[in-house]
Parts: structure tokens; sequence; C-alpha cells
């Protein structure tokens, strides 16, 4: 339950700041990837691979109505670890090309300053955890559909 | 011999937590969580590292007409403040992970993760403890210093409110870090191969 309930969080938290940031116009169309990934930042990762971990951990001893809120938990973290991997991704790609730290407030062309290499150092990182997270989750489905089998 | 009791016979000494055999040896998801457990700290390396960057930014222009280089002071402040409580909370799961794992010994790339946890549960206990002392004496958004004439009682509960969740991630982080490095320590010594015995003349 408290895997489903993490799960359901880290997907709604993306999904919220993205949906408030819509109206916002930002160059490059990047303010759905760019809401999803700011509204409180790291958090949703966190949830995701305690979510994850909760699921792998406790595997052992679930009885069958845990193991159908396991099975929906799961399903859970592959749509949300999907949705981050892309928001982290694309946001890393808008940094790169040509986003919001493409100009300072004046308008002038920053270019790569060491701000910008760690921001999309970190976006790219954070978005890697996350597609590990969405391949182990799917593999974990998987593996208990093979086994009841 | 064989009418001994069993209940005579020295218990056997216990598993080491960390594997000193190959790391196939370990079960197949307790190492794939290992490697979750590193992404993660790595993460919050990263991010940490951003924040830093671009708290500098932001000290930095914050003083565009003086040759003053920024206020590092309130650089590390800053970064504590946004990304302190978030990275300990990280580091905390990346431990639970390698430890918690389902297998039954730790491969060697947990104990890789164990040492990046140790080595980046000590930087963020540091920097947090840092920004809650900086936050408490000094603070930009308040005048004067805590307990000082000047400063107001809410002014004191605005910065009390802002030092002791960092204070807290600062013991977390700390904590979590000799954790690792006390897990570390179980480590098996090498194993002794005894060599040829030296020429006696």
């Amino acid at each position: 339950m408290l895997a489903l309930l993490l799960a359901f969080g880290a997907l709604a938290i993306p999904v919220a700041g993205a949906a408030l940031t819509s109206a916002v116009s930002m160059p490059g169309g990047s303010q759905l990837a760019l809401g999803a990934v700011s509204s409180y930042d790291f958090l949703p990762v966190l949830m995701l691979v305690g979510a994850l971990g909760i699921l792998v951990i406790g595997a052992d001893g679930r009885s069958d109505a845990a193991s159908a809120r396991a099975s929906s938990a799961g399903v859970v973290v592959v749509l949300a670890s999907g949705l981050l991997a892309l928001a982290y991704l694309v946001s890393a790609y808008q940094l790169r090309a040509g986003g919001p730290f493409d100009g300072d407030a004046s308008g002038e062309v920053v270019g790569w300053s060491f701000t910008r290499v760690t921001a999309v150092g970190s976006l790219l990182v954070t978005g890697v955890l996350c597609a590990t997270v969405l391949a182990l989750a799917a593999r974990w489905i998987g593996e208990r559909k093979a086994g009841r089998s | 011999m064989s009418d001994l009791d069993p209940g005579a016979l020295p218990p056997a000494p216990p598993e080491p937590l960390i594997a000193d055999a190959p790391a196939s040896a370990a079960a197949p998801w307790q190492e794939r969580l290992e490697v979750v457990a590193l992404l993660l700290l790595l993460s919050a390396a990263a991010t940490l590292v951003a924040r830093f960057a671009n708290a500098y930014d932001l000290a930095s222009s914050a003083r565009p007409f003086t040759n003053q280089s920024a206020d590092l002071v309130s650089v590390v402040r800053m970064a504590g403040q946004q990304s302190g409580p978030i990275a300990a909370g990280s580091i905390l799961l990346a431990f639970l992970l390698v430890t918690l794992g389902p297998g039954d010994r730790i491969s060697q790339r947990g104990v890789v993760a164990l040492r990046a946890a140790t080595v980046v549960g000590l930087a963020v206990a540091g920097v947090c403890a840092f920004a809650a002392i900086a936050t408490l004496i000094d603070s930009a958004d308040a005048g004067g210093v805590l307990g000082d004439a000047s400063s107001s009682p809410r002014d004191a509960l605005n910065r009390v409110s802002m030092a002791v969740p960092l204070l807290v991630a600062a013991a977390i982080a700390g904590y979590v870090a000799w954790c690792a490095f006390a897990t570390l320590g179980e480590v098996p010594p090498e194993p002794v191969i005894p060599g040829p015995e030296p020429a006696v003349s």
C-alpha cells in the first residue's frame, strides 16, 4: 500500500507541475518538461526509488490482495518513471540547445557557463536514474508474470 | 566422538555482510538495487554541485558594480537550503537499498556505493551544518544576529524555522555516512597465502 501511495505521489507531482506551468510562455515550448521537473524538484524521484525498493525487497510472503496492490504499484511506477525520465531528458535537451538559459535578463547569450553545464549534467543523471527505475520496474512486472504462468 | 551433544558445539561464525566472493554470487536484484543506489548518489551529488554553481552565480550577479567576489557564506547557505534535505534523503535511501536488499551479501558494486555514501554523506552533512549555523548567526533576509537586541522575535522564529530542517538533514547525512563506514568495516581480511620457507644456511 505504501508503494502504491508513493508511486501515485511520484506520478501526480510532475503532472501537476506541468499543468501549472502550461499557461506560461517560454522559448522553445519547454514549459511542460521544465514544469514537470521543477515542481518539488527531486522529491518525486525519491518517491519512485522508494516505491521500487519496497516492491523488490518486500516481494516474499505477500497475500493475494497485497500482491494485487503491488502489481498495480509496479504499473504506476512504470508510468511515473517514464514520465519523469522523459521530462528530465527533454529538459536537459532544452537547456542544452536554446532553452531559458540561452540568454540572461538583458537578452545577451550566455553560452556554456559552469552553471549551465552543471544544470544539464544533473538533469541528465537524474533522467538516466528514472530510466533505470523504469527498466527495473518493467522487468519486475515481467518476472512476476513469468513466475505465475 | 559421535555421541557429543550438538548443543555443546560452538556456534558457527556469522557470515560477513560484504561478499569476498565474485559479484555473481549475490542475488541479481541485490545488484540491480545497488546500481540504482549508485545512480541515486551520483544524482544527489550532481544536484548539489549544480545548486552551488547556481548560488555562486546569483551571489556574483548581486554585486555587479563592485569588484568584490561573491560572499561564500551566502553561497553555502543558499545551496544548503535548496538541496540539503533532499540530498540527505537520497543518501539515506541509497544506504537502505544497499543494506536491506534481497541478497544475502553486498557485492563489490555495493561496496562502491557504500564508499560513495560515506563521502557524499559527510559532504552533505558539512554543507547542511554550515548552512544552518550561518542561517542562525547571520541571515541575509533579516538584519542583526540571533539574540541581538535589534532582532525581533519574529526574525528569530524565522531563522530557527529555516535552520532546524538543515540541522536535522545534517544529522541524518552524518549518521548515514557513519553507518556506511561501519558497514564497510565488515570487509573480511585478505586470505594469507603461505609463501616458500626461507632457506636456512
